[in-house]
């Protein structure tokens, strides 16, 4: 089966000599879902911006990343924004920062629309209601009219996965999209995400420090620490107790700290 | 976006303490800064005990004469020795920047925090005077300050002084604000600190490093201030070197002796530079989101 | 452990606190008994009122209705002698030990912080070294400044810092969700042991139900402003009564047993 996304022996080094990533590889298929989990500073995030060729300045990347044989990495910049957007998409722990605070959420869904589907007028503001309906907003006509600070964080994620939804990509990169929310929230933009892979056939990279929340979506998964891949495996195998050592202590340590506690193994005694 | 920031990889196990990478290296503005400013001191620093030759020595009648041996700066149209007068306009250069930004210093900081770190209607009042200070021309304070003092170096001083206060207040107070707001001052306040200890022990060494920068900025533009105030004549009077009256005297004779013109001008220029490369520099070695981890 | 007995009075108590920020109603009439001895953990989402809650219960901040009270007493944050006792008494924790800690300052200084603010009497070097031992660090710490740990260290070092004055009550405010899971264990642990070996009350504020259910015996569950369900920690897992809280539990995202 050739992948549709691959990452080859991936290094990222800084201006200054230091190796940021050292030899991380992957495969996504189409339709496929990867987990990419590691705690700080294993270099899940900077892996994502890595692929999407948006590495902060200083920083340089070798090795491959193929996009169905493509090299993204040698691809001039004008030729990478066009893959962009309209290929891979990417939705951020943070949805305020990847929308403009002075335009209402129907025009910043329409943009790319225009720009690369080519759709005008009363055409685009159908599909920006489609894609508005397809991440489930409720009372659309009012949100497409709606600034981004008007919205709460859960509604901001949704116009986020909207506007990445927009141009068909065949890739979504999700760097932590549910980090910042609540926990009720977080469940549902999580089922949104699940429902949107099955539905749209879109492939799904999903980058988190939250294992249980990765396993919740990701069948594939990847496990980093220190800018290399400890291991990769698939999420049932890993949680079935990992081939590397680190993975069975972040396995361990989730299973630890989170998810609840049932009442029979911590017992805590009755107060009166 | 979480680790980006933190996508050093560092090899810790959870009880290793990390070892902090201190940057040895100076920044290269802070130096050539730190040697331009040494420079302009040493030679003001000279100048009070030794000059080539007396401030108010016509010598022996060559006037508006070019560089010589006897002369490297050549003479101005009265005939005394320019590199004695530049020499010694270094040294009240100086004391026209470090002076103002004393009094900049102490009074912008206190009306900063005052105005950053009390209650609500000082906050509002002090901020009201600031913007009114900062409207005020400092040309315009200068001569009411001289028509009150008299023309003098220490005039110059206040008039720079003062106006440039305005600029360290609101720098102050926005720093002050912004440090409040941290967690670690809500720490302090719930284990008993007040706000005395706040402001001594946690506002002012976080607030300080900025502060110096902007004071810094603030030398330069007094140098500047200083030498257009003194071709006013609003600056410090005869026989007192200053730049600005060196050029002023010089204006008329530009085409007959243009040194008489440059030198004040490049002394100026390397001051300035000096002072603001040396806030820059300072910016670039303590600002905390360019060491620690954050 | 002590003995309960049901007529003790609270450490901290909130009667029927309100708070409002203009015509936002972040509390709206919660009641909160804290028992000496014991772990009460609140749990909310944003918007919950957990934080103003916290503000009040650590006399940061004044109810607009209703009063809290320290040991049975009022607090009023004018009577300058009750609030030096309940700073003496009740220590904060907070959620990113990367912003609650002074970056310009050593550990030492940090740590003594407390000592030094409440003037408590005793040699405060010899106590920084005892109290950065009991959370596990050495004592060459002191000299070093904030930036050079991570973040599990910096947990410790602002446990640390809480402990100094010798306090009964620790309130913690989300003191692990800014932690990296494998760090999270051990300062749950740590907050865990310290409150059984050394007899500390121990409130904690999170919006994570999951840590709440591992620490505390008590469970306060706010949404909106207002209490929807209290009681023994296991009763509320086990058995929730309302409709809110059975949703943040079924939102906790799970590990599939393996």
């Amino acid at each position: 089966m050739t992948a549709l996304l691959s990452v080859d022996d991936l290094r990222v080094e800084t201006s200054t000599g230091r190796t940021l990533l050292d030899g991380v590889s992957w495969s996504l298929d189409a339709g496929g879902r990867l987990g990419i989990v590691g705690e700080s500073g294993s270099g899940k995030s900077l892996t994502a911006l890595a692929v999407l060729g948006l590495l902060p300045e200083g920083m340089r990347a070798t090795g491959r990343v193929l996009l169905d044989g493509t090299d993204l990495l040698t691809l001039p910049p004008r030729a990478l924004g066009r893959v962009r957007g309209a290929q891979v998409a990417m939705v951020f722990q943070e949805p305020l920062t990847a929308l403009d605070p002075l335009m209402t959420v129907g025009r910043q869904i329409t943009g790319p629309l225009r720009l690369h589907r080519g759709l005008r007028g009363s055409a685009a503001r159908d599909e920006a209601a489609r894609l508005a309906r397809l991440v489930h907003l409720t009372d659309t006509e009012r949100i497409l009219r709606s600034y981004p600070w008007q919205l709460s964080g859960g509604q901001r994620q949704r116009v986020a996965l909207a506007m990445a939804l927009a141009c068909e990509p065949r890739v979504l990169l999700a760097d932590e999209p549910t980090t910042a929310l609540d926990v009720t929230v977080q469940a549902e933009v999580l089922d949104l995400l699940d429902d949107l892979v099955d539905r749209t056939g879109v492939a799904l990279a999903f980058v988190s420090h939250d294992l249980p929340v990765v396993a919740r979506v990701a069948r594939d998964l990847v496990v980093m620490r220190d800018g290399r891949v400890v291991e990769r495996t698939t999420v049932a195998d890993a949680l079935a107790g990992g081939e590397a050592a680190y993975t069975r202590d972040l396995v361990a340590a989730a299973r630890a700290v989170t998810g609840l506690p049932t009442p029979t193994r911590t017992a805590p005694e009755d107060a009166r | 976006m979480t680790d980006l920031t933190t996508a050093v990889p560092a090899a810790t196990g959870a009880a290793e303490p990390r070892p902090r990478r201190r940057a040895r290296r100076l920044p290269p503005s802070l130096v050539v800064g730190a040697v331009l400013v040494g420079l302009v001191a040493l030679v003001g620093l000279v100048s009070l005990v030794w000059t080539p030759y007396a401030l108010d020595d016509t010598g022996d009648g060559a006037r508006l004469a070019g560089p010589s041996a006897a002369h490297w700066g050549g003479t101005d149209r009265l005939g005394r020795d320019l590199l004695s007068q530049l020499m010694a306009g270094a040294g009240n250069a100086l004391v026209v920047a470090v002076a103002s930004m004393v009094v900049a210093g102490v009074l912008g900081v206190t009306v900063g925090v005052l105005a950053g770190a009390t209650r609500r209607w000082v906050d509002v009042t002090l901020l009201s005077a600031v913007d009114l200070l900062i409207a005020f021309p400092t040309l315009l304070l200068a001569m009411l300050i001289v028509t009150v003092r008299g023309a003098s170096l220490w005039s110059a001083v206040w008039a720079i002084g003062i106006s440039g206060s305005a600029v360290i207040a609101r720098v102050t107070r926005v720093n002050v604000a912004r440090v409040l707001r941290e967690d670690y001052v809500t720490a302090a306040h719930a284990a008993g600190t007040g706000w005395w200890g706040t402001v001594t022990r946690h506002v002012v060494p976080n607030v300080w490093p900025t502060l110096l920068v902007q004071l810094m900025l603030l030398g330069g533009g007094a140098v500047l201030a200083e030498a257009s105030l003194s071709y006013l004549g609003l600056g410090a009077p005869p026989p007192q070197a200053s730049w600005g009256r060196l050029l002023q005297e010089a204006q008329s004779t530009m085409l007959v002796q243009p040194w008489g013109a440059i030198l004040p001008g490049v002394a100026i220029v390397v001051t300035v530079l000096g002072l603001n490369l040396l806030g820059d520099g300072i910016r670039e070695r303590t600002d905390p989101n360019l060491r620690g981890d954050r | 452990m002590s003995t309960p007995t049901p007529a003790r009075t609270p450490v901290l108590e909130a009667v029927d606190v309100a708070r409002t920020f203009g015509s936002t109603r972040a509390l709206d009439g919660v009641s909160v008994r804290v028992e000496p001895g014991r772990s009460i953990g609140i749990v909310g989402e944003s918007g919950s009122g957990k934080s103003t809650l916290l503000r009040q219960l650590l006399a940061l901040d004044s109810p607009t209705a209703g009063e809290v009270r320290f040991r049975g007493q009022r607090l009023d944050r004018r009577d300058r002698g009750l609030l030096r006792r309940l700073r003496a008494d009740v220590q904060p924790v907070f959620q990113d030990p990367r912003s609650s800690l002074d970056p310009r300052m050593r550990i030492g200084a940090v740590v003594a912080e407390p000592l030094r603010s409440l003037k408590v009497p005793g040699d405060h070097r010899a106590r920084v070294v005892e109290v950065l031992a009991s959370v596990g660090l050495d004592p060459e710490v002191a000299s070093r400044y904030p930036a050079q740990f991570s973040g599990g260290q910096r947990q410790r070092i602002a446990i640390a810092r809480a402990l100094a004055p010798s306090p009964s009550v620790l309130v913690a405010d989300e003191p692990v969700s800014a932690l990296d899971v494998s760090v999270r264990g051990q300062v749950v642990d740590l907050l865990h042991g310290l409150a059984a070996t050394q007899g500390l009350t121990l409130v904690l504020v999170s919006h994570d139900i999951a840590i709440v259910g591992r620490l505390c015996e008590r469970t306060v569950v706010l949404h909106h402003g207002r209490v929807v369900e209290e009681g023994p920690t296991a009763s509320v897992l086990a058995d929730p009564q309302d409709a809110y809280t059975r949703r943040l539990l079924a939102a906790v995202p799970q590990l599939p047993v393996g």
